[in-house]
């Protein structure tokens, strides 16, 4: 038994010095790669990396060319277990009413079909999740007034599907 | 006893230094694999070569025009043209004029058949042309300052396409105070249940006396497209919006009472 604490208290010592070591900024670009496949492009952002996270400043996220979001920071704490993206102040073109105050999506290959999201916006609490396995994803917004160009799946909650 | 703390502290800095070894060998190959440059959206530059240099004339193949003084013709009489609608801002404006049937659209500094728009009044336009000035009222004395043509002019010239003009300053100012469209317009998106793909986006909302009123769209109007092309997904909304000022028209598909409907707009 102990040997066995033992030994993965040294695996998760890898784990740890693994993500200090990773590229996280390469890694950071393999990813704008993937995504501009499909037409998502993230531009004119400061890259900071530091030992457990990356960390872009005001960042505009383009799709398709047009211009569809800004936010002020994103940090990415990627690691073998979770992953998580932590986003701060982001506003969208085509709802300028909806500011994201916080939010989060977290990651993790122990679950691997699901990514979850969590935050705080300007209308109030949202939660959501995206299906890896089909490409879908939805965003509910938690409001006591209707948000525009968002559907109203019951009182007071508010949906945004998407697909990619 | 000391030395003993000290060997298996040691021993324990060694393992430790043995594992961030192995960890970082073992990130290694990401250094080698992974892209050393991200994607950013670059400024589209278009450079026209054949507007930067005319090889034919460079080399003399193309004689060069000499400009001959055409007589000027006198062609048109201001009493054949029909003012239909007016827009006006100060002394700056858009008049919409009827000819044979068929509407044209002016901003100030324009020139129509050799009239040149040079100031819109509440209720006319004044032309200059040879140093003279002409002026050309409202056909319709209760059309004073609207900004689009009552319904059953609309309806007169082709109920299903309706052409409306826009001031590119009002499009800028959108653009510019994006909150202000929600103040005067609710959209709803339309996901067609079965495919679960965006359809378009309903009026929920509108105010009449705003320019989305004016420009002609309706609560209930389902907007499905623009240029003759459908929206499928918000990056197409972006895509016009961002673009918008680029256009000098744009054609806005709509379903109203069932109907499918095209209304143009001519930015100025």
């Amino acid at each position: 038994m102990k040997k066995i604490v033992k030994w993965l208290f040294y695996i998760l010592l890898f784990v740890l010095f693994f993500a200090i070591f990773m590229p996280k900024r390469y890694l950071y670009y393999a990813f704008e790669h993937e995504i501009k496949k499909h037409d998502v492009i993230i531009s004119d952002e400061r890259i900071e990396e530091s030992a457990f996270s990356l960390l872009l400043q005001e960042g505009t996220i383009y799709i398709k060319g047009a211009e569809a979001a800004k936010f002020e920071k994103t940090a990415i704490y990627p690691d073998i277990l979770v992953n998580l993206i932590q986003i701060e102040k982001m506003r969208f073109q085509l709802l300028p009413e909806v500011e994201i105050e916080k939010i989060l999506v977290a990651y993790t290959p122990l679950y691997p079909v699901k990514a979850f999201i969590k935050g705080q916006s300007s209308f109030g609490p949202v939660e959501g999740a995206i299906d890896l396995k089909s490409r879908r994803g939805f965003i509910d917004i938690l409001s006591t007034r209707p948000i525009p160009f968002m559907k109203s799946i019951e009182k007071g909650r508010y949906r945004y599907e998407f697909g990619y | 006893m000391n030395l003993a703390i000290n060997q298996s502290f040691l021993k324990f800095l060694f393992t430790l230094s043995v594992i961030a070894l192995l960890a970082k060998i073992a990130s290694l190959p990401l250094y080698f694999l992974l892209p050393h440059f991200g994607v950013d959206k670059s400024k589209e530059y278009t450079l026209n070569i054949y507007h930067k240099y005319n090889l034919a004339k460079a080399f003399g193949l193309i004689p060069a025009k000499s400009k001959k003084s055409s007589p000027k013709k006198p062609v048109y009489q201001l009493t054949n043209l029909k003012l239909k609608a007016i827009y006006s801002e100060g002394k700056n404006g858009v008049i919409a004029i009827e000819e044979k049937g068929a509407l044209i659209f002016l901003a100030t500094g324009e020139t129509f058949k050799g009239y040149k728009l040079i100031e819109v009044k509440p209720d006319r336009a004044i032309f200059e042309k040879d140093g003279k000035h002409y002026e050309l009222k409202l056909s319709d004395e209760g059309l004073k300052g609207k900004y689009i043509l009552p319904p059953q002019n609309q309806a007169e010239l082709n109920p299903d396409e309706v052409r409306f003009a826009i001031l590119k300053r009002d499009i800028e100012r959108f653009k510019k105070n994006f909150n202000e469209i929600w103040k005067n317009i609710s959209l709803q998106e339309q996901i067609d249940p079965k495919t679960k793909r965006l359809e378009g986006f309903k009026v929920t909302r509108v105010n009449k006396e705003s320019i989305f009123g004016k420009i002609g769209l309706r609560e209930g109007d389902i907007i499905i497209g623009a240029n003759n092309r459908k929206f499928r997904s918000y990056s197409d909304v972006l895509k016009l919006y961002n673009n918008i000022d680029k256009y000098n028209s744009v054609k806005i598909t709509i379903i109203r009472n069932n109907k499918k409907k095209d209304l143009e707009y001519e930015i100025y």
